[in-house]
């Protein structure tokens, strides 16, 4: 499990950063899929895809749940980032949850169109149409901003 | 745009990453049966229009028995969020569960083909139930690993396309609806399970899981959940209309509408039909619709995609249909869901610039859209060039 740690977690961590905009989901989406990972033990038969849905899974609740609590959004990402790319973190954040899920897994993941489609449950086509929607959509919200 | 995406990657791998391997470690050698953040339970929000089903519960019960997980007491909150419907096409089911809920579908499950959807009170998948080992090449277990959580409760819904259907001789009458919990068999302590005929199949069924210490607001979901189910596709179900005036499109039953599609032949018999998705919509005031996404079962391939649009009905299987928005001539293969927002429409779908390329790969992408002008719809963007078989 600890090398599946080693050679995943960064690029996984700066994925579900880029799905949220927030430090501290990540670091328990990460934290808490690895440690159901390592509860499991043998169980798992592809220990690296388990724990990628299992932290998109525990990131998605996790938003969930604040989206609806009192905290109050962050429009800012806390991160040091050039401004372009903040404007990108912001649009992604307009759009729908699963829109930003493929485009996340896409470009920040660096998976293919399989991996995604396995990562998601859903088909390779599927994955194609949702892709370019996603990215058309965050286009508009860009060009929107000016 | 593409640039932009590639920079945000590069941006992103300039990010230091913390070192998580001893929270890790410290989590892991957690009791297992300690209730981690993944699996607490959400403060219960119940939706307004699920108050007055739980409120008879409620009356009974007392004081509401709040799950203990460690938490300060949970209390009600009042909150807007609705329910949302859940299709699962593969199965023919329609249902519909609380916005908050986990929703998991499943297809293909084990070596049967078992496929469904599974809805639970969790923030996570079930995970397949790992078989005892028995050394068999083969071994297989279409159950799930429940979690030891005693205020766990879900629905499954599940659909068995291998194994042994119904006999010629066994003519069980199709299960009546709308489902009821006091019809289903108890199987264990906490899982009761009915087995539904639907079209003279009876590879459907519905299970539910009720822990012991389930709270009365979460028995009462679970309740809405299972009487809102309906199947919406059947292939083999037949049409058997009854007269009638007018009936609502609510007591339309989709499994058995006799859409206008030809799916053709092969050598294995008539092609059947899915309804991919299925959404019942109110653009204008006094304006009652059900938009269905419906495509030909090919197993592989990309079949065409058809959109009707109904607006009344007359009987029980023949609603009124008002308009067809994509029809398979326009050869687009469609996403898996219609989004609507407010009245309006749009549908993801993809094509082929060209005859030459492979049925796998589309390579012309659109997002369709259409507006409601008060009494049909009218296509707000133009589709893109594609090759037409």
């Amino acid at each position: 499990l600890q090398k599946v740690y080693e050679a995943t977690h960064r690029r996984l961590w700066r994925s579900l950063l880029a799905l949220g905009g927030d430090r501290d989901v990540a670091d328990e989406a990460v934290a808490e899929a690895f440690a159901q990972a390592a509860r499991r033990g043998d169980d798992l038969r592809d220990v690296e895809a388990w724990v990628w849905r299992a932290a998109f899974a525990i990131a998605r609740g996790e938003l969930a749940r604040r989206r609806v609590s009192s905290a109050p959004a962050r429009d800012v990402p806390p991160i040091e980032l050039p401004e372009y790319t903040r404007d990108l973190i912001v649009a992604l954040r307009a759009l729908d949850l699963r829109d930003r899920e493929v485009l996340v897994l896409r470009y920040v993941a660096d998976l293919s169109h399989a991996d995604i489609a396995e990562r998601l449950g859903i088909s390779g086509p599927a994955v194609r149409v949702r892709l370019h929607r996603a990215t058309a959509r965050a286009r508009t919200l860009l060009e929107g901003q000016g | 745009m593409t640039d932009r995406l590639d920079d945000l990657r590069r941006a992103f791998d300039r990010v230091e990453v913390p070192e998580l391997w001893p929270e890790i470690q410290r989590r892991a050698a957690l009791d297992v049966d300690v209730v981690v953040p993944f699996e607490r339970r959400r403060a219960l929000r119940v939706p307004a229009i699920a108050a007055a089903a739980i409120v008879a519960v409620v009356a009974l019960v007392a004081v509401v028995a709040w799950p203990d997980d460690g938490d300060t007491p949970l209390a009600v909150t009042g909150t807007d969020e609705a329910w949302i419907a859940v299709n699962v096409p593969i199965a023919g089911w329609h249902m519909e569960r609380p916005g908050d809920w986990h929703e998991q579908v499943f297809e293909d499950h084990c070596m049967v083909g078992e496929s469904g959807a599974v809805i639970t009170n969790l923030e996570r998948d079930l995970e397949p139930e790992t078989p005892a080992a028995s050394g068999g090449r083969f071994e297989c277990s279409t159950g799930w690993e429940l979690p030891a959580a005693a205020d766990f409760v879900g629905v499954e819904v599940s659909y068995r396309a291998g194994g042994p259907a119904t006999s010629p001789d066994d003519a069980t009458p199709d299960t009546s609806r709308p489902l009821g919990l006091d019809a289903f068999q108890r199987v264990d302590a906490r899982t009761r399970y009915l087995p539904v005929t639907i079209g003279g199949e009876s590879r459907y069924g519905v299970r539910v899981w009720i822990g012991a210490d389930a709270s009365a607001a979460d028995i009462a979901t679970v309740e809405r959940m299972v009487a809102s189910i309906r199947w919406v596709s059947s292939p083999t179900a037949t049409s058997t209309t009854t007269m009638a005036p007018s009936v609502s499109l609510d007591d339309v039953d989709w499994s058995k509408v006799r859409y206008p599609i030809d799916c053709g032949e092969t050598n294995l018999g008539q092609v059947g039909w899915r309804v991919v998705d299925f959404v019942r919509i109110a653009p204008g005031v006094g304006t009652d619709l059900a938009i269905a996404l419906v495509t030909c079962d090919a197993g592989a391939g990309s079949p065409p995609a058809n959109l009707y649009v109904y607006d009344r009905a007359e009987s029980a299987t023949n609603p009124h249909l008002a308009q067809t928005l994509v029809r398979p001539d326009d050869n687009w293969v469609a996403d898996d869901h219609v989004d609507v927002i407010g009245g309006d429409l749009s549908l993801g779908v993809s094509g082929y610039s060209s005859e030459d390329l492979p049925r796998c790969c589309p390579d012309v992408f659109a997002t369709l859209t259409w507006q409601w002008d008060g009494d049909e719809y009218q296509p707000t963007s133009t589709p893109p060039e594609h090759f037409h078989y």
